[in-house]
């Protein structure tokens, strides 16, 4: 999504935006999002139920930062612009898919009556769906730009 | 689609263009080009016309589908 916004909000810009691939350290902070089991590791749900750590999985995107680093400064011709599309199209999919199946099928199969299990359980689905396909962006048009 | 052949290269030779002067004028990747030649990459109408130009050769000469 976000090549695909950049590439068409900005019609002008003719090459990608110059990045070190070493911000793809950033994605560990995708780790944080385990900080979401804390108030049940230490019995503390009743008095702190927060699940929004478990969006910090959203942070695991980061990872892409490395494949994007390597594309910097490359000129965004209508090869680039196809693959881009294409990368954001499956990331996208893929994305949408991990929440779908885990909404419809996982929700339907396992009960869970407890209101802030579920709302963790949709939480950390949502983060993980948009930090895995935010990666999966980069990772996959980095591939197509570079198969044989 | 159909099988999808390129002779691009022969014209551009002709011209006496390397392919990283070819992708300058019309403003693609060198990249693009080799794969281009190589029958790996589908141009738009666009990038076909503007090599066709650049070339002086006609677009079906070029390009060919069966």
């Amino acid at each position: 999504m976000r090549i695909r916004e950049r590439i068409t909000s900005n019609p002008n810009q003719t090459h990608t935006r110059k990045i070190n691939p070493r911000l793809g350290i950033l994605g560990v902070l995708g780790f944080l999002g385990f900080l979401g089991f804390l108030p049940e590791l230490i019995g503390t749900v009743e008095f702190i139920s927060i699940p929004f750590p478990f969006f910090f999985f959203g942070f695991f995107g980061f990872f892409g930062f490395y494949f994007e680093g390597k594309m910097s400064d490359t000129l965004i011709d209508e090869r680039f612009k196809i693959n881009a599309y294409r990368a954001a199209a499956q990331a996208n999919k893929i994305g949408l898919f991990i929440i779908v199946f885990v909404t419809i099928v996982i929700l339907s199969l396992v009960r869970i009556d407890d209101p802030y299990r579920m709302l963790c359980v949709l939480i950390a689905t949502i983060g993980l769906a948009m930090g895995i396909a935010a990666f999966l962006q980069m990772y996959l048009l980095y591939r197509y730009e570079n198969e044989e | 689609m159909g099988e999808f052949r390129c002779y691009l290269k022969k014209y551009r030779q002709l011209k006496e263009l390397t392919q990283e002067q070819l992708a300058e004028i019309v403003g693609v990747r060198r990249e693009t080009i080799m794969r281009l030649e190589a029958g790996k990459y589908n141009p738009s109408l666009k990038l076909a016309i503007d090599i066709s130009r650049v070339v002086e050769a006609d677009i079906r000469e070029i390009f060919d589908f069966d």
